[in-house]
């Protein structure tokens, strides 16, 4: 399939230079720059800004959630504080178009979502708690414990069960010890994104003052680079270029979507490479991936509040085009849903499994054709 | 084979299609398909056109089995666990990382760090040796700094110092400019020194540790592909030649799965001749010490086990063959995605500065040593990377690099080029050199000694903009 794949990209390639050698476009290269300058600060600004700073936000409210386990534990409080938890992944998982950049370059993304999670070392942890050899505080965790320790797996351990939210009584002083570490970890891993990417000075006060207190300081602001890019000052010497890297980082969830996340467990049938083992979510993540795609193309994650969008530049050099990619997130939508849930549990869905990964294949392909657009 | 030669052709005319687009001023001349030829540097079947942060992470052409390269990818970024019954199972006793990724961050090299238990990007190799670089008894060639509880490791980590660096001119050039002019670090060279913390294993009088940091591994299939008599005859070109430069070629080594003897042409010592006994695919063994059919036992010493022993700790099961942790099926996907992945096009070359690079590149003769192309062999595992023209810069040898440069051994495999300029974005650093002293083209250049010196002192003597104008060629290639 992927020499398929390359082959088109000869193709068009060819196709482009005969095209490009002998047609100007249709518009001048400022209204041009404008437009893909508007792209960009929107894409900033409205898609992935935006989609980290809910995850922040979710992620502190699930901090507070679980201080309500300090007097006891209810079940109430459990699934409170597991909903909490959904909601903070959610946005994570709309945010795995955009890993490129500081989810990659400051190890992020496998430290808030390594899996498998490393059990036997946790559970080797919490014996160590409770004998008192090891005094359990998020210190502890961020100095001591690598990435298959902690993040969203290893909180979801703590909180669910098959499927479901555990019973409070089913949680120990101990787990919940670790559990209240690892979730500061998490926020503070969730704000230290937002924050490589908007500049700690445009964080709120509560998130400035977690971070000063953990002690973490971030650099530059990388949106700053997307934003500016063709400048000075930004790694994209291009616009377009910063274009290429949001278009590779849609086209790379489509494929692992597709080809991974739902393949490798249905080519197995082994649940255990389902990934969220114990809240059994993983449906819901592949669907809010696609969004992820979704809000990367139209111009924000809030679908009220869309701005200037690449969606606007590919409708302007291909119409079909823009057509098709706006079909095939919607048909890849669908698909998955209709898998069924759980997921792990119709891996043997034959039909359902392969028409998700033929129509995540599909986006990735129709996703592809943009760069062709971009010489 | 007559199809294969017709998509050649096809796949020739796009390529100078695409060198007359690019070179829109002269359209068609021998120049402008030389010119095109190079922007392949993996070849025509090993170059992807990608310049975006996943740029070293793409699956060349030649790559048709997609699912297979994606599997084995799976296994150099997954992180693996200590539980030996799930995915990724099989962490320790005794381990230096959990992930290939860490070492290798966007794929490419890793990065410059102060402290060595950093993880993510951290590629730092630590070897305890004595002066002559033979490892000290008792230790794995490459330092084991984790274990899994109840386990204690050899040593607890590496205390790295970075020492500052004068040379014989002040660290100036001649035009009176500052190395590093204009940066925060202007003026400054900076090298490495190490030590071992808290080490449980028996120490020699005179011994020594040294830090290596890992290499990228886009491109390394087309590598392999290079015949081993194409690279003895560059030694003899290179023995033949008036001057220094006399690199050395890396032993004959008789690979197991096939009886036959191969040059050794892989890591900084040529200590590594094929990918199929390579460094990729030992490290996937060695590093998170994933045990399998043809790497049973541990990747741990007997006298490390003897210790564990002396500290109370049973150990019982880990002497002898293990259970297999990584199937013969996954390692084969491992290898198909190792060999596939491609190098990302050059860029640029037909910019003016870019080509007055270019120019003083071979005059101040860097194409010495960073041999610019060659042609390869028939490849067994890829057909499709027989007989490609890629442009990697290495010659695939050694040199001694002087006292300056002096780890575990002063000689080093030049490394190859390709792909340098892409770095930042890939993996947000432009550290280089054997220890990532250098942290940038400038320094890496400046690091250059013996064999290298004169073309050291070239650079110095150039012009600002000359200087400046070889970096750029070196980051577009």
């Amino acid at each position: 399939m992927k020499k398929c794949i390359n082959n088109l990209v000869l193709l068009s390639l060819l196709l482009f230079v005969s095209y490009s050698c002998d047609n100007d476009n249709d518009i001048t290269g400022s209204e041009q720059d404008n437009l893909l300058t508007e792209i960009l600060t929107d894409y900033t600004d409205k898609t992935v800004i935006a989609t980290y700073t809910s995850m922040a936000d979710n992620s502190i409210l699930l901090t507070t959630a679980l201080e309500a386990f300090e007097d006891g534990i209810t079940d109430d409080e459990v699934v409170a504080a597991a909903d909490a938890w959904k909601d903070t992944r959610e946005h994570w998982e709309k945010s795995e178009a955009f890993l490129f950049g500081p989810a990659a370059f400051n190890n992020l993304d496998p430290l808030l979502d390594t899996w498998p999670l490393d059990k036997n070392q946790l559970d080797q942890v919490l014996t160590d708690v409770e004998s008192g050899e090891i005094e359990m505080s998020a210190g502890y965790v961020r100095d001591n414990l690598g990435a298959s320790l902690r993040g969203f797996h290893a909180v979801e351990y703590l909180l669910f069960r098959d499927g479901q939210a555990r019973t409070g009584a089913d949680i120990t002083a101990t787990e919940y010890s670790y559990l209240k570490a690892v979730a500061l970890i998490l926020a503070q891993d969730c704000i230290t994104l937002e924050s490589w990417w908007v500049g700690t000075d445009n964080l709120n006060a509560n998130k400035q003052s977690i971070l000063a207190e953990a002690e973490i300081e971030t650099g530059d602001a990388f949106g700053d680079e997307i934003k500016s890019a063709g400048l000075a000052g930004s790694r994209y010497n291009t616009q377009f270029s910063a274009v290429e890297e949001i278009i590779q980082g849609a086209m790379d969830i489509a494929d692992e979507v597709g080809n991974a996340k739902i393949a490798d467990p249905v080519e197995s049938k082994n649940v255990l490479d389902v990934e969220s083992w114990y809240s059994w979510n993983s449906l819901t993540d592949f669907k809010n991936n696609i969004r992820s795609i979704e809000n990367a193309y139209l111009g924000g994650a809030d679908e009220n509040n869309r701005g200037t969008s690449i969606s606007a530049f590919v409708a302007g050099e291909d119409a079909a085009l823009d057509t098709e990619i706006k079909t095939n997130i919607a048909t890849a939508l669908s698909k998955i849903d209709a898998i069924g849930e759980p997921f792990r549990n119709n891996l043997d869905n034959e039909s359902g499994t392969s028409e998700a990964i033929a129509a995540c294949t599909e986006l990735f392909n129709s996703l592809q054709k943009i760069k062709n657009l971009l010489q | 084979m007559k199809l294969s030669c017709i998509k050649n052709i096809f796949l020739f005319t796009v390529v100078l299609l695409f060198a007359s687009c690019v070179k829109d001023d002269s359209i068609g001349t021998p120049e402008d398909e030389v010119l095109a030829e190079e922007y392949y540097s993996g070849g025509i079947n090993g170059t992807v056109f990608n310049e975006t942060s996943k740029c070293f992470e793409q699956p060349s052409p030649a790559i048709s089995d997609l699912n297979a390269f994606l599997n084995g990818e799976a296994f150099f970024e997954g992180t693996f666990v200590s539980d030996s019954d799930v995915p990724f199972g099989g962490l320790g006793p005794v381990y230096i990382k959990t992930s290939c990724i860490s070492c290798h961050p966007g794929y490419g090299r890793a990065q410059r760090v102060d402290d060595f238990s950093v993880d993510h990007g951290n590629g730092y190799i630590a070897f305890v040796h004595m002066p002559d670089g033979s490892i000290v008894p008792g230790f794995t060639v490459m330092l084991q700094t984790h274990a899994v509880a109840p386990f204690v490791p050899p040593a607890e980590g590496v205390d790295i110092t970075w020492n500052q660096f004068v040379d014989e001119y002040g660290n100036k050039y001649p035009d009176g400019t500052p190395y590093n002019a204009g940066k925060a670090i202007e003026g400054t060279l900076i090298y490495p020194t190490a030590e071992l913390i808290n080490c449980i294993m028996d120490l020699p009088a005179g011994y020594k540790v040294s830090i290596e940091a890992t290499i990228g591994i886009y491109g390394t299939g087309l590598l392999d592909a290079i015949a081993d008599e194409s690279i003895i005859d560059e030694y003899e070109r290179q023995q033949a030649m008036d001057g220094v430069i006399k690199g050395q070629h890396g032993p004959w080594i008789t690979e197991s799965f096939d009886g036959k003897q191969h040059l050794g042409k892989f890591t900084w010592h040529c200590s590594r001749a094929t990918l199929q006994n390579g460094p990729g695919y030992n490290a996937l063994y060695s590093i998170s010490n994933i045990t399998r059919e043809d790497r049973p036992n541990l990747y741990a010493t007997t006298q490390w086990i003897e210790k564990q022993h002396e500290l109370g700790i049973d150990t019982t099961g880990l002497h002898g063959p293990q259970k297999a942790e990584l199937s013969y099926d996954d390692l084969l996907d491992f290898m198909v995605w190792h060999r596939g992945l491609a190098v990302p096009a050059a860029r640029n070359l037909g910019d003016p500065d870019v080509q007055q690079g270019k120019n003083l590149f071979y005059e101040g003769k860097c194409a010495e040593c960073h041999k610019p192309s060659w042609t390869t062999g028939d490849y067994e595992y890829i057909p499709e990377y027989s007989n490609q023209k890629i442009w990697p810069y290495t010659d695939l040898l050694m040199h001694d690099m002087g006292d300056e440069n002096q780890g575990r051994f002063r000689t080093y495999r030049t490394p190859p080029l390709w792909g340098r300029g892409l770095m930042n974005k890939a993996a947000n650093h432009t550290d280089m050199f054997h220890d990532l002293r250098a942290r940038n083209f400038e320094e890496a250049i400046l690091w250059h000694f013996g064999e290298a010196e004169d073309s050291r002192e070239f650079f110095r003597n150039l012009a600002k903009e000359d200087r400046e104008a070889l970096i750029l060629f070196c980051a577009s290639i």
